[in-house]
């Protein structure tokens, strides 16, 4: 059996991975990527915590279903999103994309 | 089917005989288990690739007699060794990796598309006994696995970097996302139908009722529609379309790795023939003066006929006609049926 | 080691590996595919802990929708990659070291974040060993979903309708007549219709 600290160090790396994508690229369509990423790592730890915590009523499996209906849907939007901009302006670099800043 | 039992039987026990002969070496259970699986993998392989090598010639056949010719006719009786001819030929031809293509995604590719049309197998129930692993999520499994096919196309398609081929990926994509909906509907209803989602278990609901062609009239013609557009099957065959983009996705490929989207399309092609016998036609059961695993065979073949009749006689179709036959008429019809089944589950 | 536990390390290498690819690697298509492959480690390892339905739905949504989708947005619409410099993502930490934004604030956050979750992992008591679970996962999900989870779950179908309407909405072209021909729910497929 796989320890419990080992599924949710895996998770923590892997969310600091999206973060520091999130932080750090300019492309939007990279950035929605690093986000996937996140809430992929967050499923982990939810799934992890059912696994061990509650295996007869695995809550955090439920949770993490719903993480992913609101994952695709996210996807969904922000990417028609991000096909309007590139398609009106011929660029997907978030800082340029400041219309509502000023 | 006494033959049939005494031989599961058989191999059981020397399944068992050799695990305790392992474990008395002391090395750990999981590594016998292990080895023992990828036997199995083998053994499916191998039953797979020889029906795939009979299902070309057979299309082949089947194509030449639809439009009164015969078909490959040398090597062999009725030419029945060409396909092992023409699988030695790609093997031996030179192979050519576009300069300007993506190299590491165009290698992938193949393989993307070849690793699920094998890994799909694992849950197909050959017979009461011959099933590699009865999943209890079975069918959520098979319409979870057969979605890489849509990514390895549009990898294919993109590496190429050839417009007919992005174009066929394009395409390919567009349609297989429209057409596994109704694909997951009509899962969904015999789900329901069954109360189980393993296939072992929708077999043995078969056997207790009727076979659910008779409950499942609509479920059975959105599937058999829906599956055939999702394999790439004419009159569904947009995504190579040789009249219009030379070959679509596979335009720059050429040797072996051809030959495994040949070798993967056709794997897919007996797989929702299959699907349809166990999900319809109630899989392996069947009088008991032929086996289970032959009935099974039977029931796939006719399905896998079907289909390739239904191909050779239609004409390919556009691809407006294609999405508004799947948006406007399959998914309605899917959504109905998962309706009446409910209906038909509460009151009976 | 037991086999569960070597799947699981063999396939948090893979997501861990996938994952540092899709924040690094120079080709935006090459990172949305990684981006595939970490999704099928993660699901994998949700076999290793037992949630076989949610493995498989991990496959579906994330593989069979959000992938191809994503792949699919960055064919259609040409987006290239920024010119970000460097090739490598060490290459730009180190060129963009001083600047506030993109140098060491979020490498210090990103890595801080990890070693202080290691670290508090490392210090807590967990349960050592997992309670058996009992009966088949599918049905345990299947009956919370549609008994104590059934609010959530309508909510979730609703948000999932909203957001077919906004992609169909947003991708609609604003110089053609209301697409009404071909009623298609993913933005992929209605970009198709616009070009």
């Amino acid at each position: 059996m796989v320890p419990l600290p080992y599924v949710l160090g895996l998770a923590a790396l892997l969310f600091s991975l999206g973060l520091y994508g999130v932080l750090t690229q300019r492309n939007a369509v990279r950035i929605l990527m690093a986000i996937e990423l996140m809430l992929n790592s967050v499923n982990l730890n939810l799934v992890g915590f059912a696994r061990y915590l509650e295996p007869d009523r695995p809550g955090g499996q439920l949770f993490a279903i719903f993480v992913m209906t609101v994952a695709a849907a996210e996807v969904a939007v922000a990417l028609a999103i991000i096909l309007v901009i590139a398609h009106r302006r011929d660029d997907v670099d978030i800082d340029k994309i400041n219309l509502l800043k000023w | 089917m006494q033959l049939e039992q005494s031989l599961v039987q058989w191999v059981g026990n020397l399944y068992a005989a050799g695990l305790s002969w392992w474990t008395s070496l002391g090395i750990p259970e999981w590594v016998w288990v292990a080895l023992m699986a990828v036997l199995k993998g083998v053994a499916v392989l191998t039953f797979l690739l020889l029906n795939v090598l009979f299902l070309i010639w057979l299309e082949r056949k089947v194509a030449g007699r639809i439009q009164r010719r015969p078909g490959p006719m040398h090597h062999g009786p009725q030419g029945i060794f060409q396909t092992l001819f023409d699988a030695l030929k790609l093997v031996i031809k030179e192979d050519i990796i576009p300069s300007q293509a993506d190299k590491w995604v165009f290698i992938t590719a193949p393989l993307v598309m070849i690793a699920p049309a094998l890994m799909i197998w694992v849950v197909m129930p050959f017979g009461p006994d011959l099933i590699a692993r009865d999943l209890n999520v079975g069918l959520l499994y098979v319409s979870a696995v057969s979605s890489f096919s849509i990514l390895a196309l549009i990898m294919a398609g993109w590496s190429s970097n050839n417009k007919w081929s992005t174009l066929g990926a394009m395409r390919s994509a567009a349609q297989m996302i429209s057409y596994e909906i109704p694909l997951g509907l009509a899962l969904v209803a015999v789900g329901m139908l069954a109360g189980t989602l393993s296939l072992k278990g929708i077999v043995e609901a078969q056997q207790e009722r009727t076979w659910f062609l008779l409950l499942q009239p609509l479920g059975f013609l959105v599937f058999i529609v829906a599956a055939t557009a999702e394999i790439n099957r004419a009159p569904f065959n947009l995504p190579e379309a040789e009249s219009e983009l030379v070959a679509g996705f596979n335009t720059e490929y050429s040797g072996f790795r051809w030959g495994v989207f040949f070798v993967a399309e056709y794997a897919n092609l007996l797989f929702m023939a299959g699907m349809a016998a166990t999900l319809f036609l109630g899989g392996w059961s069947g009088p008991a003066f032929l086996p289970p695993f032959l009935w099974w065979l039977l029931k796939t073949y006719l399905f896998v006929f079907l289909i390739m009749w239904v191909g050779w006689t239609l004409p390919r179709i556009r691809v407006d006609q294609l999405m508004e036959l799947g948006w406007k008429f399959l998914i309605p019809v899917g959504l109905a049926n998962i309706a009446l089944t409910g209906v038909f589950v509460i009151l009976t | 080691m037991s086999l569960d536990l070597i799947s699981f390390i063999v396939l948090g290498i893979i997501t861990l590996v996938s994952g540092y690819l899709v924040v690094a690697s120079a080709n935006l298509m090459h990172a949305a595919l990684f981006l595939g492959l970490s999704f099928v480690g993660v699901a994998g390892i949700y076999l290793v802990l037992g949630a076989e339905f949610l493995a498989a739905a991990q496959i579906l949504i994330y593989v069979g929708a959000i992938t191809t989708l994503i792949v699919f947005g960055i064919m259609v619409s040409n987006l290239q990659d920024l010119k970000a410099g460097g090739r490598g993502v060490w290459a730009r930490v180190v060129r963009n070291l001083a600047s506030f934004r993109r140098g060491l604030v979020p490498l210090v956050a990103a890595a801080g974040f990890a070693i202080l979750m290691l670290v508090i992992y490392r210090q807590s008591l967990w349960p050592a060993e997992a309670p058996p679970a009992s009966g088949s996962n599918l049905a345990t999900v299947g009956r919370l979903l549609f008994t104590e989870y059934v609010v959530p779950f309508e909510i979730a179908s609703v948000i999932l309708l909203a957001a077919v309407l906004g992609a169909v909405a947003l991708s609609r072209r604003d110089d053609q007549p209301p697409a009404g021909s071909t009623g298609q729910a993913a933005p992929a497929a209605e970009r198709k219709e616009g070009r």
